[in-house]
């Protein structure tokens, strides 16, 4: 057992090489390991030095009398993928623990440096993680620097469509005043033209197209309605704004809604068994203004009351008709 | 503010209008009514609480008599317009509305129709 110590050296030295070939590798792997231990228990070490540690400990156990303690890791690590066929995984990680801490030191200079550079790849990720300690106990001055840069490029030059329109509308509205133009049909914009009505006899005819069964019945009564229902969104918001929007493609739905009040037995009873004949199919309309429509008749229970027995008869029913204009 | 001829003016849209159509007056049971609401709880002290709710837009209801022609006109206004805002000025007024009658429904009379325009929006 010696108790003074005047050089003390270790020398370890390793050659580590792995070389791979340039096709394909499906696994490469490299591992130095590296577990190297100094430890200085006697009471004047002038000088410690421990290079090239990947776990690296370096005690100097007396507080008072080791003058310099030199610490260095010093790490070089590089993966170059000069391959060309295919690196489906590149790992390349550098881990850095450095810990360096005594209780009495005039100085302490801990610097880390750090460069970590990834090439070549088609998903990058990259990260860098680092933490900074330094805890002493007296300390004058304290000088703690964290340097950091990380940086990440890419350029990207893509091209895609951009459209930027900017419809601009204007409208001047005239108003003609001619006589008549209250009861007459002059409207302004684009609204179809007045379309021409001829009285015509109220005519019913199965099927719409081609039709093999028809039937004339009296004109509606007085008060006779037209109902147009379109679809259409309209709501209000929570603040009250009404919206409303209507596609032009959603269908409408019109409504005819006449009251025949003027049928004879016979008319009543073809009137009957047409509608047995057409129920749920679509049916042919003429109207007594002359105007063709197509669609179902919507109350095949219509009630047929009977107003009178004397003669041909007298009975009234009422007809709903929900269809489009043809013409 | 009496306008100097007075009729029945509506245009849409509102904004920019490319349709207009001049109806005569509405008879004279035009309606109009603010869109307000109150709701009332009654606590078990007797202290009553309203809950209140203002639009600031109205509701107006005009009955028209039309010509046949006029009818059709309108038919084919309402059509082209049921989704955009209208533009009406009546009686020295300009109101900023959209139709809310659903359905549009026009009662064929001897001679003339009936109907009824049933407006929500702003007036001023």
């Amino acid at each position: 057992m010696a108790f003074r110590v005047y050089q003390y050296g270790i020398e370890v030295l390793l050659t580590d090489a792995t070389t791979g070939g340039t096709i394909y590798e499906p696994v490469i792997d490299d591992e130095l390991a590296f577990d190297e231990d100094v430890s200085a228990p006697s009471i004047f070490n002038v000088s410690i030095e421990d290079e090239l540690g990947f776990d690296d400990t370096l005690d100097g156990y007396d507080e008072v009398l080791d003058r310099t303690v030199t610490d260095v890791i010093q790490f070089i690590q590089n993966t170059d993928v000069h391959a060309t066929v295919r690196n489906l995984v590149v790992a390349d990680e550098l881990g850095f623990i450095e810990t360096l801490r005594r209780q009495i030191d005039v100085e302490i200079d801990d610097p880390i440096a750090f460069l970590d550079e990834t090439f070549r790849i088609f998903t990058l990720s990259q990260e860098l993680g680092l933490t900074q300690s330094v805890s002493p106990s007296i300390t004058r001055p304290l000088r703690q620097f964290l340097s950091f840069v990380q940086g990440v490029a890419r350029q990207v030059i893509s091209s895609r469509a951009i459209t930027n329109s900017l419809a601009l509308r204007q409208a001047v509205l005239v108003l003609h005043l001619t006589n008549g133009m209250l009861c007459q049909y002059v409207p302004q914009g684009d609204l179809p033209a007045e379309p021409t009505l001829t009285p015509s006899d109220f005519t019913l005819f199965y099927p719409a197209v081609a039709p093999t069964t028809t039937l004339i019945l009296p004109n509606p009564e007085v008060g006779n309605r037209t109902s147009y229902l379109p679809n259409r969104i309209s709501r209000k918001s929570r603040g009250g704004t009404k919206q409303v929007f209507r596609d032009p493609a959603w269908p409408t739905l019109t409504t005819l809604t006449m009251d025949i009040g003027s049928l004879t037995t016979t008319q009543r009873g073809n009137l009957q068994d047409f509608l047995i004949l057409t129920l749920g199919q679509t049916v042919g309309l003429l109207d007594y203004e002359g105007r063709a429509w197509t669609g179902i008749i919507g109350n095949p229970d219509a009630e047929f009351t009977t107003l009178s027995d004397h003669g041909c008869g007298t009975h009234a029913t009422t007809i709903v008709f929900d269809g489009e204009l043809v013409s | 503010m009496k306008a100097a001829i007075s009729m029945f003016i509506i245009q849409a849209p509102a904004t920019a209008p490319e349709y207009q159509s001049v109806l005569p007056n509405p008879q004279l049971t035009d309606v109009e009514a603010a869109n307000l609401s109150v709701a009332k709880k009654r606590s078990m002290t007797g202290v009553i609480y309203t809950y209140v709710k203002t639009e600031g837009t109205s509701r107006f209801t005009f009955n028209f008599t039309l010509s046949r022609s006029k009818s059709l006109e309108l038919e084919a206004f309402v059509r082209a317009t049921i989704a955009l805002q209208w533009r009406v000025e009546f009686n020295g007024s300009v109101y900023i509305v959209y139709l809310d009658s659903n359905p549009f429904e026009q009662q064929h009379l001897s001679g003339f129709d009936a109907v009824t325009l049933i407006l929500e929006g702003t007036k001023s």
